[in-house]
């Protein structure tokens, strides 16, 4: 299979199980909007940074939950493994299409919590920017633990265990590149750091995910 | 014979372990004991904190040990997946745990300390923080380990698991000098030579003996049981 078929491939899976992947974001929406609920209106625009990232974190992991699942119970991985072209290919184009289906929809709906949170739009723009360039870190983090946890009893808790102390750096970052914005301070500094982590994890993440897969399944 | 080669192999790697593992122990009683008494009793009383500082002869030590094992177990890791070499996986899979409680005695003994000190138990400080996800990553790997039956594939999953963590140490170590926050930076390693007096610094190293011996004795001993386990 090469890497455009197995591109498309992807995406019209996702398609066709769009009920599937409308879960993490419904469940991003509900995460996030019980903060408004709860908290008083005035400490709103403070915890917007913080809850929207945490909420975006906790979906994509639970997005990622049954990413290598099916392939390695019906033995498609093995098909991966037996195609011409290398696996870690096939992986940056999978992961590829996981983020188009599941980030692209997710940001779609941001500009609901700039009004939500009463955010002003300037920053509000800083902070859709900082996850922009945080979240494709944070797939690829829990991806590697899904290769890593793929075919074991109560691996979506074990996802969660392994991801969510490797992720902390990207959600510091994220949030000290939000707040600095809001307080009117130059942001370019965590902002370098996000790109950095970002290109570090998608020039080397599809590898290190199709190590682990191989370990697995191995 | 090489003796690279010759310990490699379980059957002979088992038999120093039996043999070692008894002395590491009673190094690390001695030293410990010279420690403490040294620590507690001959070490001068420090101007600023009194004898409270004292406690800092368990947390500096505990607090090395942590980030130590974990740069070893990056190297069984790493030799794990390079070699395949079988001591290296006995050893990977027995350090998370004394690690894990290393990385847990210097959080407490942190704790206790910072209230005198600081006034306070705990604080969202770049080291303590970093200190405090170091342990969820052992508890991560430990979690991880337990999950998979088979210990050849454990070892290869865990040494995966653990090379990605292995970026956290760097920023463990160097936290109190990029980030300017409660926790004191380095005095022993830095450059310019160590900031305390010898009489604290002598029963410093000695804990830290102490310490290292006793990882060496449980692990050596872990991977003994282990060994001897399977070929019964």
């Amino acid at each position: 299979m090469t890497p455009l078929r197995y591109f498309l491939f992807c995406l019209k899976l996702h398609f066709r199980q769009r009920r599937e992947v409308a879960l993490p974001l419904f469940f991003f929406l509900m995460v996030s909007s019980l903060f408004p609920l709860t908290f008083s209106s005035q400490h709103l625009p403070v915890i917007a940074p913080v809850t929207l990232w945490i909420s975006a974190l906790l979906a994509i992991l639970l997005s990622l939950n049954n990413l290598f699942r099916e392939d390695v119970e019906d033995g498609f991985l093995i098909q991966l493994l037996l195609s011409p072209a290398p696996l870690s290919i096939l992986i940056a184009v999978k992961l590829l299409a996981h983020g188009l289906a599941y980030l692209l929809p997710l940001f779609a709906t941001l500009p609901v919590f700039a009004l939500w949170y009463n955010y002003p739009w300037d920053s509000f723009s800083i902070l859709a920017l900082s996850l922009a360039l945080g979240t494709p870190t944070l797939l690829i983090l829990g991806a590697v633990a899904a290769a890593l946890a793929a075919g074991l009893k109560q691996s979506g808790m074990l996802l969660m265990l392994i991801t969510l102390p490797l992720t902390t750096p990207i959600l510091l970052f994220g949030l000290s590149m939000a707040e600095m914005a809001s307080n009117g301070l130059p942001w370019a500094a965590p902002c370098d750091f996000l790109l950095a982590m970002a290109v570090v994890s998608v020039s080397v993440g599809p590898w290190v995910v199709a190590s682990s897969l191989k370990l697995g399944v191995s | 014979m090489n003796i690279v080669t010759r310990y490699a192999s379980p059957k002979h790697f088992s038999a120093l372990a039996k043999r070692l593992a008894p002395w590491m122990g009673a190094t690390a009683g001695i030293l410990l004991t010279l420690g403490l008494y040294w620590g507690l009793l001959i070490a001068p009383t420090d101007y600023q904190q009194g004898d409270g500082y004292r406690i800092m002869f368990v947390h500096v030590p505990a607090a090395w040990m942590s980030l130590i094992i974990y740069v070893v177990m990056t190297g069984c890791a790493l030799a794990t997946l390079i070699w395949r070499t079988k001591i290296s996986e006995y050893w990977l899979l027995s350090s998370p745990l004394l690690g894990a409680s290393f990385t847990f005695l210097t959080l407490v003994t942190g704790s206790l300390w910072g209230r005198p000190m600081w006034g306070t138990w705990w604080v969202w400080d770049a080291r303590l923080t970093s200190e405090l996800i170091l342990l969820f990553i052992y508890l991560g790997i430990m979690a991880l380990e337990g999950a998979i039956p088979d210990r050849r594939k454990a070892a290869r999953v865990v040494s995966m698991l653990t090379l990605v963590g292995s970026v956290n140490i760097p920023i463990i170590k160097f936290s109190v000098d990029w980030w300017n926050t409660l926790h004191q930076p380095a005095s022993i390693f830095r450059a310019g030579g160590p900031a305390i007096h010898p009489l604290m610094l002598i029963p410093l190293f000695l804990m830290a003996g102490a310490f290292t011996c006793y990882y060496f004795c449980l692990v050596l001993w872990k991977i003994h049981k282990q060994i001897k386990g399977k070929h019964v």
